[in-house]
């Protein structure tokens, strides 16, 4: 069982994320006071950290920012605000990860998880404990496990949505996917009229990953129908 | 342009000019007032100098004609013409003259009028200083007339103007147009001032203060500089308020749709009915996306740059991008955008805000684009000091009577009610803004091909840009 400490000042939201990650094998404790979070994450007994960076008395910036005096602890930041300064604070500070709210809470499970793996592996200093092979395609690696992808050494930061796309995408290189399937798969539900949401993603995961070395793009529309990952 | 000031300063300058103009007048024709009367006085006191002088050399004249005879008397007359270049006769008081010499023509006219010894008269005789008086010496009337040779121009006596009178008329002149200018200046040079501050309250930067500039006026025109600090401070402190509560009120918004995320996974895993689930996370993302636009709306208008780092960017790179990913995404729904125009243009903005503002425009174009339609981006530079981007659709436009509006919040057509992208009319408005505060214009119009926007951005970052304002 992993103990996780959300400090949040939204009691009914920590609620909610406590019943829905028991079964997913986490103990959820909520702190709703900023001071009182960050004495608790300080005491040890918690494996991760999710911090609200909005919180009346000690904001969720200035908890992050006296732990990191002290504590390797992983945290993972909230934020209702969406404002990019925050996000590029909250990492300079040393969060290890950043959620805009509202958020699925399976991707935060997703990041958790991740996070906890890289920071076990960190702590045992081995990179080689990969649970299961990565998919390769390129210059590209996604590690399944980890949730991570490589683009040659450099990470790249995906959502979830995105990078089940890219897990799908990999493993059909060369296939052309159509877009009722790609919602079905990667959305969980069927293709809407004017639903755009498969468009705006696919899109967004093309511009993180940016054009192959050698100049192709490395996601091609294929008009009508949907996308075509190039092998 | 400087129409007041024209004004001020012809009105000052031609009333000064008259005025000065009335002066001279009224100093070289007054025959009425203090000053003519003081001058009567005088021309009357050197007359009467004039006449005690010959009357005193009268009697001199007198006593050497008894005492010494005739002789004596022409020699003395001789050395008074040598001396003084003063022709004299010495009368009788019969009109006569002693030494027997003729008089000429006009004293002799004006002996007529004239008698005794309170015979006196001093007046000009073409180029000449008539003076005549009688007097009485040992108890006999004697009359003596004196010649006195005048300066030159001395008989223009009424009418003297000093010879440096150019120098003098221009010298007024200029020191009138001087005075004139100053005081024009004085007076609009804040009102300019004023002018171009309301212009940028009225382009959304209310940081722009007016008094400082004033020096330290207590006039009106200062007054009036710090009442329109106090009314833009006001403002703004009403906008702030107003955007931190759009903020606040997202804010709050965002926290049981959070809520409400984690309940819906829940519902999930209790295998509730998918479909509709799926229906509702699709709406709560479209709820996100409401709240994340006014939220970026709010901050665009509050109109302050600090959020807002402008840098030297490629517009044209910028553009083409976005018209990449565009197209890339419309290629799967079987419509496309195209690119023309020039590649190479650089200006100073926030790359962020104007790839949203860009992209909005496009997105927008494309959601009124049939099927196997094209949209066109067209991106030129004009006049050399602006970059004009065109983004045409050939979807049905808009009513001619909306279009001043469609760059308004929440403005929809009022029929396009279904929501196919999740917008509600904000991105539009986001671009409208972010134009705006990169100095820019935007407006939409219809033709025959269908509906295009237009929108013109500064090259150089001119004093309508926050950064440039709040210096």
């Amino acid at each position: 069982m992993l103990h996780v400490l959300v400090i949040d000042d939204d009691r009914e939201l920590t609620a909610l994320l406590a019943e829905f990650m028991e079964p997913e094998g986490f103990s959820v404790e909520g702190i709703q006071d900023g001071a009182k979070g960050l004495e608790k994450a300080l005491s040890g007994k918690a494996d991760l950290v999710v911090l609200d960076v909005m919180m009346p008395g000690m904001g969720g910036l200035e908890v992050l920012r006296r732990l990191r005096e002290k504590s390797l602890i992983p945290v993972i930041m909230l934020t209702a605000r969406g404002e990019e300064v925050d996000r590029i604070i909250g990492l300079e500070i040393g969060a290890d990860d950043y959620l805009g709210k509202p958020f699925n809470p399976r991707e935060l499970v997703a990041r958790i998880r991740a996070v906890l793996r890289r920071s076990d592996r960190e702590s045992e200093g081995a990179g080689t404990g990969e649970e299961s092979r990565p998919l390769e395609l390129g210059d590209v690696r996604l590690y399944p496990g980890s949730r991570r992808v490589l683009r040659g050494d450099e990470p790249v930061s995906l959502t979830m949505v995105e990078f089940d796309f890219l897990t799908l995408f990999l493993s059909h290189a060369g296939k052309t996917m159509e877009r009722e399937q790609l919602s079905e798969e990667v959305l969980g539900r069927p293709l809407g009229n004017y639903d755009r949401s498969v468009d705006v993603h696919v899109s967004s995961l093309r511009r993180k990953l940016g054009p192959r070395p050698d100049g192709v793009e490395r996601i091609r529309a294929i008009r009508g129908v949907g996308y075509l990952y190039t092998e | 342009m400087h129409r007041l000031f024209i004004k001020l300063f012809f009105g000052f300058l031609a009333f000064t000019l008259a005025s000065m103009a009335l002066s001279v007048i009224l100093a070289f024709t007054a025959s009425k007032g203090p000053w003519s009367e003081h001058r009567q006085r005088v021309r009357h006191e050197r007359q009467e100098m004039f006449r005690q002088s010959v009357e005193l050399y009268g009697y001199g004249a007198a006593a050497v004609l008894k005492d010494e005879g005739m002789e004596g008397y022409l020699s003395y007359r001789q050395r008074f013409l040598e001396r003084m270049r003063t022709r004299t006769w010495l009368l009788y008081p019969d009109h006569l003259s002693v030494s027997g010499d003729p008089l000429p023509e006009q004293v002799q006219n004006i002996l007529q009028e004239l008698s005794g010894e309170k015979a006196a008269r001093v007046d000009v005789l073409g180029s000449e200083l008539l003076i005549l008086t009688g007097f009485s010496h040992r108890e006999e009337i004697w009359i003596m007339v004196a010649l006195v040779p005048l300066p030159p121009h001395a008989e223009r006596l009424m009418f003297r103007f000093p010879k440096d009178l150019g120098i003098r008329f221009w010298s007024s002149i200029f020191l009138a147009v001087i005075l004139c200018w100053a005081i024009a200046r004085h007076i609009t040079g804040p009102i300019a001032r004023l002018r171009s501050a309301t212009r940028n309250v009225a382009a959304g930067n209310l940081a722009v203060r007016v008094a400082p500039h004033m020096g330290n006026r207590k006039d009106e025109l200062g007054l009036l500089a710090r009442d329109f600090d106090a009314m833009t401070g006001r403002m703004a402190d009403l906008l702030n308020s107003r955007d931190r509560l759009l903020r606040d009120i997202s804010h709050e918004l965002r926290s049981p749709l959070a809520r409400m995320a984690v309940a819906l996974e829940l519902a999930r895993k209790g295998g509730g009915d998918t479909a509709a689930l799926g229906r509702m996370e699709m709406e709560m993302e479209r709820l996100n996306t409401m709240i994340g636009e006014i939220l970026t709306l709010a901050r665009l208008s509050s109109g302050n740059g600090e959020d807002l780092p402008f840098e030297k960017i490629n517009f044209s790179r910028l553009v083409m991008d976005v018209v990449a990913d565009a197209d890339f995404e419309a290629q799967g729904q079987r419509r496309s955008v195209i690119f023309s125009g020039t590649e190479e243009i650089l200006l100073e903005g926030s790359p962020t805000l104007l790839h949203r503002a860009v992209e909005n425009v496009i997105r927008n174009a494309l959601r009124y684009t049939p099927e196997e339609g094209e949209v066109e981006v067209f991106l030129a530079i004009e006049e050399e000091n602006e970059a004009v981007l065109r983004v045409s659709d050939p979807g049905p436009g808009v009513p001619e009577k909306d279009l001043p509006r469609i760059f308004e919040p929440f403005y929809r057509v009022h029929d396009d009610r279904d929501r196919r992208t999740g917008g509600v009319g904000l991105g539009l408005a986001i671009t409208g803004q972010a134009i705006r505060r990169h100095g820019g214009s935007i407006r939409a119009v219809n033709h025959e091909k269908g509906f295009s926007v237009n929108i013109r951005l500064p090259l150089k970052k001119g004093g309508d840009s926050p950064a440039a304002l709040s210096s």
